[in-house]
């Protein structure tokens, strides 16, 4: 496997630079199509204290000019009305994280009740029920590899004000070296490495907090990090652990793991057996996280499943499913191969990479996960494909697409880019469309599935749990007594 | 203000359509004739135009016709925003939507109200709420640091 600094895709030995600053958002108004979602609660579902604010009528507030010019002439006071809160919380509930926060400084019954547990959840149910066009949940797909060089401007980077807008964008900057990379993404946490030395973080993108983890002892080789947090009822995140493999060039019959966790503050070596004798492919990737279970990918066998939390330390082995196209995976090191957890799911999404044949795009869900059993979706030929883009349209028997990522929220869109466009275009698996999603300027030669990453920005803000310090003393020499 | 009959839901009214007097017919009623219904639950005095766009929507909102309702609601929409009805007033139809259960014509005027609030300093959101500021300055203060991330521009 190769570590961080070389994990380009390019296949030719010189390291390209790969492209700063990629970014592709889109706020299409979407739904989480979980089946655990929390239902909208209505105004009579709503649980709270009315509180008595210790305030009396006041006379008619200046809001500014009505046309109605009835300003002067109304008293409105909304918290001597019945049901105030109720009201509180549809309009509270609508704002902005940034102006919801702010505005707990109003007076006391504002802030008790944005810092309401009920509250919370209201907003949250709100936020991913509610379907009118304002509200859609916004998201971006992270090029993980990021140019600043100070944790400020990083945290700048997801900035939730920049996602708001809609449309797709790929945007693209001077050529500077590498400096963080994004690895891992949970419950709205993020695990980013600052490369040389390589020193791990995890920071809250809302909230701006930033925690440097503790340095492991091992210096060695250990990579294709895997981030996994655990949150309680409220959403809040209660501790992440880290897990990174060693860097193993030979076929193995076991795995070596550190693992650094939250809750100790330090990293542990484990050796966990494996079934089968293992090896990693060439160009090593993180691991994907479904249902808290990290997995990742094995030649020929599919891909070894690794749960941090539960002991005794364990692996197991997960067949991908056996009519995909194994030789291609092979011969291109898994670029075709497209498999992660969406919405619940685990799928895997592969493009032929060779126009002439048969069958272009083919998916597959996993059906049942403790059997490992997948279930194949559809099989498509490129004359089943459409496009309203034109050029699109006259390239679809001939172009090479290249899976990227599954759209976040929604089950039927698929993100590829497209070689010979040179553009990002979606896949509507429902009515077999492909759609240029974004145009960018410059090269994009190394996009693919392993240098991007989904990125959701939460609903609420949730504090980034500190791990303990271990506290060394040192060794006091003799004391020295400095001059001026 | 208007004193609202808080137990006036019977059974037999539509929360979502104001009852409409003595017409048995089913057919909309004419334009001139809505400033002589009598609602169930009045709307509360918020000048004529206002009030007619609210009866309106509150008639078509109880459309079974998606289409009439998602119109009937951009046009709302629309209009909240070009005449930039104040927001004491918003204030009122925000009640009135509560009352009378009718969750289009609440998301629509509590969106305009957030809408207009959401960059507001906090003294103006007092102003604006007729809120006395019962924080000392300290308790502020420290407020700010709980969530410096709030106050950054």
């Amino acid at each position: 496997m190769e570590g961080h600094a070389n994990s380009t895709d390019n296949d030719a030995d010189q390291i390209q630079l790969p492209i700063q600053n990629c970014v592709i958002t889109d706020s299409t108004n979407q739904h989480s199509k979980d089946d655990d979602q929390n239902q909208t609660p209505t105004q009579n579902h709503l649980e709270f204290q009315v509180i008595a604010p210790p305030y009396s009528n006041q006379g008619s507030p200046s809001s500014g000019s009505s046309f109605l010019g009835l300003d002067d002439t109304f008293t409105y006071d909304i918290h001597n009305a019945p049901d105030s809160d109720s009201l509180l919380y549809e309009i509270l509930s609508r704002l902005p994280l940034k102006s919801l926060f702010r505005l707990k400084c109003v007076c006391k019954h504002w802030q008790t009740l944005i810092s309401q547990r009920s509250f919370s959840r209201f907003y949250i149910s709100r936020m991913i029920t509610s379907n009118t066009a304002s509200s859609s949940l916004p998201f971006r797909i992270l090029y993980r590899y990021i140019c600043e060089s100070e944790p400020e401007d990083v945290l700048n980077r997801f900035r939730s004000e920049s996602y708001n807008s809609s449309g797709l964008y790929l945007s693209r900057e001077e050529h500077k070296a590498i400096k963080f990379k994004v690895l891992g993404v949970s419950n709205g946490l993020i695990l980013c490495c600052s490369l040389g030395p390589l020193v791990y973080h995890v920071c809250n993108p809302v909230t701006r907090q930033w925690v440097t983890l503790a340095k492991s002892a091992k210096t060695q080789n250990f990579f294709a990090e895997g981030f996994v947090s655990r949150v309680n009822e409220d959403n809040v995140v209660t501790g992440y652990t880290v897990v990174r493999q060693e860097m193993l060039t030979s076929l193995t019959d076991y795995l070596r793991l550190e693992i650094f966790s939250s809750e100790t503050g330090e990293w542990v070596v484990y050796r966990v057996p494996c079934p089968f004798q293992i090896g990693f492919p060439k160009r090593g990737a993180g691991p994907i996280c479904f249902k808290g279970v990290l997995h990742w990918f094995v030649n020929d066998h599919g891909m070894v499943a690794f749960d941090p939390y539960k002991d005794p330390k364990s692996c197991r082995l997960i067949q991908l499913p056996a009519d995909r196209d194994v030789q291609s995976e092979v011969t291109h090191d898994g670029l075709y191969r497209l498999c992660d957890a969406c919405l619940g799911k685990l799928r895997l999404f592969q493009v032929a990479p060779d126009a002439s044949s048969f069958y272009c795009f083919s998916m597959w869900d996993m059906k049942d996960y403790d059997k490992g059993e997948w279930c194949s979706e559809f099989k498509v030929t490129r004359s089943d494909l459409s496009s309203s883009d034109p050029e699109l349209e006259s390239w679809l028997m001939k172009a090479t697409f290249l899976p990227l990522s599954f759209h976040p929220f929604d089950l039927d869109i698929v993100y590829l880019r497209c070689v010979e466009l040179a553009c990002l275009v979606s896949y509507n698996i429902q009515n077999r469309q492909l759609d240029v999603a974004c145009k960018p300027t410059g090269a994009i030669d190394d996009l693919s599935w392993r240098v991007v990453v989904p990125l959701v920005i939460p609903t609420w803000p949730t504090p980034v749990p500190i791990p303990p310090v271990k506290v060394v003393i040192p060794e006091v020499g003799p004391l020295r007594v400095f001059n001026g | 203000m208007a004193e609202f009959n808080e137990t006036d839901q019977t059974p037999t009214v539509d929360p979502k359509t104001p009852n409409l007097g003595d017409s048995t017919t089913s057919s909309q009623p004419k334009p001139e004739q809505i400033t002589t219904i009598d609602v169930a639950v009045p709307i509360p005095d918020v000048g004529p135009q206002l009030q007619v766009v609210v009866e309106e929507f509150i008639l078509k909102s109880g459309s079974d016709d998606e289409e009439v309702r998602t119109a009937a609601t951009n046009e709302l929409r629309d209009f909240i925003e070009h005449e930039e009805i104040g927001i004491t007033t918003l204030l009122v139809v925000v009640k009135y939507a509560h009352e009378v259960k009718n969750v289009d014509l609440l998301d629509a005027f509590c969106e305009r109200v957030a809408d207009l609030i959401k960059d507001k300093k906090v003294v103006e959101v007092r102003e604006i709420f007729g809120i006395v500021n019962d924080f000392t300055p300290g308790e502020e203060q420290a407020l700010r640091y709980e969530h410096p991330w709030a106050f950054e521009d």
